[in-house]
């Protein structure tokens, strides 16, 4: 096997051989004549390409001789485009001025289709969060940052997209989780463990809506998430941040349980820049949360690592390190409305301890103009332990690899195909000992039929076996489509199948907890799914809107019921439809003021009870506004998710007050100031004191204050 | 002039807004009942000729671990006295919302408080398996129809040393009724 890999490697090296020349080149500013540090250059219709070092100079080997544009781009300039030509053996030396603009540049993201693409190249609904944006709203998980994305909420921690998930207590999630690239769910329940991602070292989250499953296999029935973290940098950069929070006191007197205000603090220490010829990226922080309910304070160490080694300009490793350590109440259910923030008197005093950890190797390499490769592996482990009698305790060790090959044959075809697998291992004491592994091959083409008209197509084979039961293989298709109307407008259509394994926890849980007693159903089916939608995307430097009308089928949805001896069993047995709609607008009206809005309109429906689905809203909008003068910026974000018109039975019967939910509206608010080494922050979440829960019988955060200060040497 | 106005609409906004979610203006709702269970145990086979006491107990776990606490803290809970020579009896017990996993009919037959005890009866609806039935109280409710059947020629197995825990039990019960 190794000496086919050698060899398969070997003959894209030789396709990789041509006549070449070399680029050179430093970037600065028209009016300042500075030169401009972090420029990205980038051959087009090629895989070439560089950035520009602290002189603003860049340098591009190995160019097949012959005609090429040249694209920049970088945050605060307008992107350039200039012809080159490149003669064999011979080095071409430019100097590049580029124009500073106030308006945004267009994100680049890579989630939806495997590559980087601006967004009005993407031809599915994709939302993309920046760095800046989760610094000035001191989110401190990457839950409560999703919590503004159109078509996106949050039940407690259970992500739903356009309705996707509905709530499931946190097992086998319908939206899966990029770490990165590489997926971050959980071995055992299949769940997404958001304390574990460094927000503060997030660069952008890609949010691709639809069923996935045709690129990235199970778990992207509902859609596809993958939060990427900060390169390292060429610059040495100490990063300090704290941040002090403040519950108020609850908004009735009866829902006051403790005699002492709440508090919740923290911060971290980072590291980022070159240590020899390592790219290193160092980050150390530290939270902890008193809790506005009772039995609910967390005390948390992260930890994460990122380094960088380039062999050469065209092959890269990284390497990537992330550890959590958590001590946490848990808070159930209330005891009632009347008391509200205080757990059922059987749950005081649980808790969990969890240590997790997951690890990523990641080597790339440019062959050629037109060809290269990705390697990566990773392992995520999960470890914890709850305090009840009996105790339950899981440790879970999930292996990742992929290996990923882009072809860009000529300018007309981009082909991208690749193999991926899993391995997964379980000890559990509410599963037994259980193990699943998988694999899967998957090809992509994205044909341009002409200047304007795109077609994206693919398929992607999966095989898994899930312990002791027979291997079960899922061919996922997708067809999308990419029309540009003109420079500014385009239209897009895109279909795709999705569909989830059962995870290790649905198929095998055996366990009473919270008044609730599970058993084991190892003949649980996938979750299958079709999506289909169309869009437009209009894009301009002062506004830029996108509407999609979308329609997803799903088969076999895994719900928990009650079976005849009165537990609770995993099975497939709902048959669902959810259509909508949806619009997001920006506007950028001047360069100090920016507003954003999203509106998503559900119809989720539960075929097989001809009933709305459980948890679902109907309508969600956000609006969120920004306002910057010299060093001074305030921003306030709303959001508002229609009443779920239906919830389990099940809770009824366990969770006092289980009816007791409304509308959610919900302000946050934010000022600050931005120096050039210095931030601070002051938020205000939950600004109107509303009271609203997500998931039945747990109270949402109430209003809290916070101050942060950054740092950056 | 524009600038007051909206300077006096905001906080106009931000007092006037509605809270969501609010308790209940009365500390039960009409339906609410003092949470328990009850419903009829019967009897059958030959009664012993000593019986000292007769009790439903109820235990939050089973197999009942650190039940010592359990019944030290006062979180077991048991019945009135049942009647005696009885071909069945009502029962009620008034028990905490929660999940209740062990619900046992359980037997005085000697004088010792400590030592004199053995379960006659479970309730358990799924006698295919040895496990006991365990019922969720919920929030404001009484269960009825916890029906038990008791054979004194036939005992349920006896899983723990049930004599000592409701001896102790019991003597909490008295040492809190003589504070």
């Amino acid at each position: 096997m190794k000496v086919l890999i050698f060899l398969f490697l070997l003959s894209l090296e030789s396709l990789a051989q041509q006549k070449t020349g070399n680029l050179t080149g430093k970037v600065i500013d028209v009016e300042t004549k500075q030169p401009i540090f972090g420029v990205n250059v980038i051959i087009e219709n090629t895989f070439l390409g560089s950035a520009t070092d602290a002189k603003g100079e860049f340098k591009i080997k190995n160019i097949p001789a012959g005609k090429y544009i040249l694209k920049l781009s970088a945050i605060g300039y307008e992107t350039t485009r200039i012809e080159i030509e490149i003669a064999p053996s011979r080095e071409t030396n430019l100097l590049i001025e580029m124009k500073p603009t106030a308006y945004t540049v267009e994100p680049v993201v890579i989630t939806a289709t495997k590559r980087e693409q601006t967004l009005s190249e993407i031809p599915i609904s994709t939302n993309v969060v920046e760095s800046d944006l989760i610094s000035s709203r001191n989110n401190l998980q990457v839950d409560d940052i999703l919590r503004y994305v159109p078509g996106v909420n949050i039940i407690q921690y259970q992500i739903n997209i356009r309705g996707s998930s509905g709530y499931s207590r946190g097992t086998g999630t319908r939206v899966l989780i990029l770490f990165d690239g590489m997926p971050f769910l959980t071995g055992d329940a299949g769940e997404i463990i958001w304390e574990a991602i460094p927000v503060w070292q997030i660069d952008r989250i890609e949010v691709v809506k639809g069923a996935g499953s045709a690129l990235y296999g199970s778990n992207a029935i509902g859609g596809v998430i993958n939060v990427i973290t900060k390169e390292t940098s060429q610059r040495k950069n100490f990063r300090f941040r704290t941040y002090f929070g403040m519950y108020d006191k609850p908004y009735y007197a009866q829902w006051r349980w403790s005699e002492r205000d709440r508090f919740y603090y923290g911060g971290f220490a980072s590291f980022n820049g070159m240590i020899g010829n390592l790219g290193t990226l160092i980050h150390i922080q530290r939270g902890i949360d008193e809790g506005y309910k009772q039995n609910q304070n967390y005390h948390r160490w992260n930890i994460f690592t990122k380094f960088k080694y380039n062999f050469s300009a065209y092959s890269t490793i990284n390497f990537l390190f992330n550890y959590l350590r958590q001590k946490n109440e848990t808070f159930f259910y209330w005891k009632n409305l009347r008391n509200a923030l205080r757990p059922r008197d059987e749950d005081i005093g649980a808790m969990v301890s969890s240590e997790r950890f997951n690890t990523l190797v990641q080597f790339k390499k440019i062959l050629s103009s037109n060809l290269f490769y990705i390697a990566r592996a990773g392992f995520f482990r999960n470890k914890w332990n709850d305090n009840a009698t009996p105790q339950n305790r899981s440790t879970a060790g999930l292996t990742n690899y992929e290996f990923q090959i882009n072809y860009q044959p000529n300018e007309k075809h981009y082909l991208i195909f690749g193999i991926d697998g899993t391995f997964n291992l379980v000890k559990s004491s509410l599963f037994g000992r259980r193990n699943s592994h998988s694999i899967a091959l998957y090809i992509q083409d994205e044909f341009k039929a002409t200047e304007k008209f795109t077609f994206s197509y693919g398929l992607r084979n999966d095989l898994y076996k899930l312990d002791t039961l027979k291997y079960t293989g899922q061919i996922n298709p997708k067809l999308n489509a990419l029309y540009r109307l003109s420079e500014m407008l385009s239209l897009r259509t895109s279909f795709g199948t999705g569909f989830r394994a059962p995870a290790i926890s649905e198929a095998f849980t055996s366990t009473t907890a919270a008044g609730v007693t599970v058993k084991p159903n190892p003949s649980l089916k996938p979750e299958r799914a079709i999506s289909f939608e169309i869009g437009s995307r209009f894009i301009n430097p002062i506004i830029s809107a996108d509407i999609a009308i979308f329609w997803n089928h799903y088969w076999n949805l895994i719900e928990p019921v009650f079976d005849v001896d009165g537990k609770i069993i995993f099975k497939n047995v709902t048959e669902a439809r959810i259509q909508g709609a949806e619009i997001g607008l920006n506007l950028f009206p001047a360069s100090p003021v920016n507003f954003s809005l999203g509106y998503t309109y559900l119809n989720p429906w539960d075929l097989s009870e001809d009933a709305i689905l459980k948890y679902r809203p109907r309508h969600i909008f956000y609006a969120n506004g920004n306002l910057s003068y010299k060093f001074f910026f305030i921003g306030v974000d709303f959001r508002f998710i229609s009443k779920y018109e239906r919830i389990d039975e099940l809770l009824k019967l366990i969770v006092p007050d289980a009816e007791a939910r409304v509308p959610i509206y919900v302000v946050d608010a934010r000022a600050g100031l931005n120096f050039k080494n210095l931030r601070l922050f002051f938020n205000v979440n939950n600004l109107l004191q509303y009271n609203y829960v997500e998931i039945v019988g747990n109270l949402a955060p109430i209003r809290s204050f916070n101050v942060s200060v950054e740092f950056e040497i | 002039m524009r600038a007051k106005i909206f300077m006096l609409i905001i906080p106009i906004l931000l007092l006037s807004c509605d809270h969501g979610l609010k308790p209940p203006e009365t500390e039960t709702s009409p339906t609410y009942e003092e949470p328990g269970f009850g419903g009829t145990v019967y009897f059958k086979g030959t009664w012993p000729d000593s019986i000292y006491d007769l009790r439903v107990v109820a235990f939050r776990k089973y197999p009942p671990q650190d039940i010592i606490n359990e019944v030290i803290q006062g979180r077991a809970k048991f019945s009135e006295t049942l009647p005696k020579r009885v071909d069945s009896t009502k029962y009620q017990v008034l028990a905490d919302t929660g999940k209740w996993e062990y619900i046992v009919v359980a037997l005085q037959y000697g004088s010792n408080i400590f030592s004199d005890w053995k379960a006659i009866g479970v309730y358990d609806t799924t006698p295919e398996d040895t496990i006991p039935t365990s019922i969720y109280i919920p929030y404001g409710k009484f269960l009825r129809n916890i029906n038990i059947n008791c054979d004194f020629n036939n005992p349920p197995p006896q899983p723990f040393k049930i004599s000592e825990i409701i001896g102790v039990l019991l003597l909490k019960q008295n040492q809190d009724f003589e504070r």
